[in-house]
């Protein structure tokens, strides 16, 4: 590629820096000598997993899925899935599976987690917390973990959701599990749970992502004040720290500065808007920049994705806790019916305003990729929305063909104007 | 050699029904039950029984009408090998001879989502989404006992199953049939009859309706069986054991290579047959005897069951090496992989890892991995 080709045409956000700066002093506590002195401990915990509670117990979470993402735009992460890969880990499973085991198992030091993280990859954990409700996958990593580490580990199991109707006997075991959960902290903790500090933490959370959805729902503006990349990059607090005070604060700020954006009908690339896409899945970590700068050379913008709009399913308040927040987890994007997903897609790209949908058919996540082929289909007949789909994977450069991926796109760009003559 | 003929003619047998498995499902269509397809070992075959229906496993043996990669138009090449076979064995006629079909899912990531693609793809067909819990407690076993329960009056509502409802009778037959299969295995684990026709047994005894296969095989094997009969010199081979998930294809195994196969660490195979449920007509107490199965690859093993099983089968079966089966893009299999090489490895027991598909498009070279596996543990 050409200097020219290579030019930077979108705007960066001041408040980006904010949440690096937050996201690196969370890193930085995590790595704090005296922190199991001060009464706390470290659990690592899937991406879908109920995080309020550690955040009540004074448990730091973390998240090898995360960290995956971290490794990956580092550009680590094909070493590290190698690493794990020399280890008998088959090249087929999640590629952030095998950057965590990597990350374990590597005899070099693992990708720092932030400018200021001297010795890289995650603290060691005490115990584990996976949530089955973005995949069967976790299940085994974290077993796996378990055995790697001998720590103990909790399973909040959720039965994938049929229809909208939740069978009572679904929310009674989940909830169940709910109590189940608590006795467990407990246990690790020595300590009671403080109902009251639950019920702040989960306050923190509604607010932060009543704010996220209210930062997503800007994408609709004209040109699109937030590309995919600012959003993939925005959205690590909601993930991991969404029971926090600073997170709340955190998006006032983003919120802010996008909303300012839109009134000065300021778009996230600098070059004219001229077609807008719907992304579906994980992104191309290790390209992550290049890979929508590129884009957004041709003026196409992502005002709207999958992934991120997952961290807006905020819960109802129904006056029991501990039932709502079972509803909550358990009624989850990749805990849904393919026709779920369906209508969703269809559903943002309408209300988006998108004129072509990408789907990133991802090798190593079978859960939010199969079936896309069929999704394709089923969205253009109800919106008449074209979409294509583009195969790669979320840390594994191995599995990406910037030439084919390219290829494809221009295709679907072609189509769509096309279609406008 | 009587026996030895009978086992023969027994394979042949087999071999035909399972060739002409499609036909097989129209004759029985007819003939049995309403049928009802099923695809992993993670389903109440004795509630189905009970309510006089046929459960039939879903098996990946190729239509022969069937076009390979059809499915592409629906999922991508990187599902699991299984069921991109089955889906393309079921875009030739969706199997129409079942009155419908149970998905297990929250099994894995692959059937999860097929299910949902097949709901789609084949819309008229009637299908029921059963998820069994990860966990094996009490509120696991309540949630359980509901599933159970809805999946009673789906039958009955949707499928034609009986009301007239008589479990115990029906656990009766089943473990009636998974005694047989264990004496059956015996005789593999003693050398007198070869795995593949023990596979085929397998398979057709997921296909035949329960009081016929426990029927013709009530007497078998028989008990004035000699001994000292063995269709191979069992002096001379390795005594091997296939660990694994799901294999559905006999003839992987019909090559001299495996002739020292003397037991199965398979879902349908060995761990299909490895307990006997309470007979009782209490659900509760059905559903507690579930929860107490060995652990499937796809489950999370809270009590390290699998690894548990599989060194009591090496014990047991006194078995010189274990060939880890894989198969391809089955993300269980993959990561069942890591911690079974290194429980063989602690344990100083030799391992060698197969990874194929259904189809066995590379059974050459399988064939040859395994012959020096063989030598080397001579």
């Amino acid at each position: 590629m050409t200097s020219v080709e290579k030019q930077r045409v979108y705007r960066r956000l001041n408040s980006t820096q904010s949440v690096k700066n937050s996201q690196a002093m969370y890193y930085f506590q995590s790595k704090n000598p005296y922190l199991h002195d001060e009464g706390k401990k470290i659990a690592w915990i899937t991406s879908g997993g109920p995080v309020e509670f550690l955040v009540a117990m004074d448990i730091l979470p973390l998240y090898p899925e995360q960290y995956g993402a971290i490794a990956g735009s580092a550009k680590d992460s094909t070493r590290l899935s190698q690493v794990a890969e020399s280890h008998g880990y088959s090249q087929d499973i999640c590629a952030y599976a095998r950057t965590s085991f990597g990350s374990i198992l590597s005899p070099d030091s693992p990708t720092p987690l932030s400018e200021i993280d001297g010795i890289g990859g995650l603290a060691t954990p005490d115990m584990l917390i996976c949530g089955n409700n973005i995949c069967g996958t976790v299940l085994k990593w974290y077993q796996d973990l378990a055995r790697i580490y001998k720590i103990p580990l909790f399973i909040f199991d959720t039965p994938p959701l049929i229809d909208d109707n939740i069978p009572s006997y679904y929310i009674e075991y989940l909830t169940t599990q709910m109590n189940e959960y608590i006795s467990f902290l407990e246990q690790q903790m020595n300590k009671k749970m403080d109902m009251g500090v639950l019920t702040e933490v989960f306050q923190n959370s509604k607010n932060s992502i009543e704010l996220w959805t209210k930062i997503l729902d800007l994408g609709q503006a004209i040109p699109a004040p937030l590309n995919c990349a600012d959003r993939f990059l925005l959205m690590a607090p909601v993930v991991s720290q969404r029971g926090t005070t600073e997170t709340v604060s955190l998006y006032e700020e983003v919120y802010q500065e996008v909303q300012t954006r839109v009134d000065d009908e300021e778009g996230a690339i600098t070059v004219p808007e001229r077609f807008r896409l719907l992304w579906d899945n994980i992104p191309i970590w290790f390209n992550l920049y290049d890979f929508y700068n590129t884009l957004a050379q041709k003026g196409v913008v992502f005002p709207v994705d999958t992934y991120t709009n997952a961290w807006s399913q905020n819960f109802q308040e129904s006056g029991d806790l501990l039932k709502d927040a079972a509803v909550m987890y358990s009624n989850i994007y990749l805990n849904k019916t393919l026709q779920h997903k369906i209508d969703l897609i269809s559903t943002l790209a309408k209300k988006y305003k998108c004129d072509g949908i990408l789907y990133h058919s991802m090798r190593s996540c079978k859960r939010y990729s199969l079936g896309q082929p069929i999704t394709r289909v089923e969205v253009t007949e109800k919106t008449n929305i074209p979409g294509t789909l583009i195969e790669g994977d979320m840390n594994d450069s191995r599995a990406y063909s910037e030439g084919q991926v390219m290829t494809r796109i221009d295709a679907l760009l072609e189509l769509i104007e096309t279609q406008r003559n | 050699m009587s026996f030895n003929i009978r086992s023969n003619i027994l394979s042949s047998s087999l071999e035909y029904y399972l060739t002409h498995y499609y036909e097989a499902l129209t004759e029985l269509q007819q003939l049995s039950n309403p049928m009802v397809g099923y695809f992993t070992n993670k389903i109440p075959v004795e509630l189905l029984d009970a309510m006089k229906l046929h459960p039939v496993r879903i098996f990946a043996f190729k239509h022969p009408q069937a076009q390979q990669g059809a499915y592409e138009r629906y999922i991508q090449t990187f599902a699991c090998s299984w069921l991109r076979g089955i889906l393309d064995n079921g875009l030739v006629n969706g199997y129409k001879d079942l009155e419908g079909i149970i998905f297990s899912t929250g099994t894995c990531d692959s059937l999860q989502n097929v299910s949902d693609v097949w709901q789609k793809v084949f819309a008229a067909q009637l299908t029921y989404n059963l998820t069994f819990p990860i966990k094996s407690n009490k509120a696991a076993g309540t949630y359980l006992e509901n599933e159970f329960k809805q999946i009673v009056s789906f039958a009955q509502k949707h499928l034609k199953g009986s009301s007239d409802f008589k479990l115990t009778e029906s656990i009766r037959k089943y473990n009636l049939k998974r005694k047989i299969l264990q004496k059956v295995a015996n005789l593999v684990s003693k050398g007198q009859l070869l795995y593949v026709t023990f596979a085929q047994l397998l398979y057709f005894s997921d296909l035949l309706p329960v009081d016929k296969f426990t029927q013709i095989f009530k007497d078998f094997p028989p008990t004035n069986n000699d001994d000292s009969i063995s269709v191979t010199n069992q002096d001379e081979i390795p005594r091997l054991l296939v660990s694994g998930g799901m294999w559905d294809n006999w003839e992987l195994f019909d090559i001299p290579e495996w002739n020292g196969l003397v037991a199965d660490d398979l879902s349908f195979g060995h761990r299909n047959f490895n307990y006997t449920l309470a007979e009782t007509d209490s659900m509760k107490s059905y559903v507690e005897s579930q929860l107490k199965r060995t652990s499937e690859p796809t489950a999370y093993d809270e009590k390290n069951q699998r690894l548990e099983s599989l060194g009591e089968q090496i014990k047991e079966h006194d078995v010189n090496g274990v060939v880890l089966l894989t198969m391809k893009f089955c993300d269980p299999d993959a990561f069942e992989l890591v911690p079974i090489r290194k429980y063989l490895e602690s344990h100083d027991i030799s391992y060698l890892n197969l990874e194929t598909s259904p189809d066995i498009s590379n059974v050459g070279q399988l064939r040859t991995r395994l012959a020096a596996f063989s030598e080397l543990l001579l």
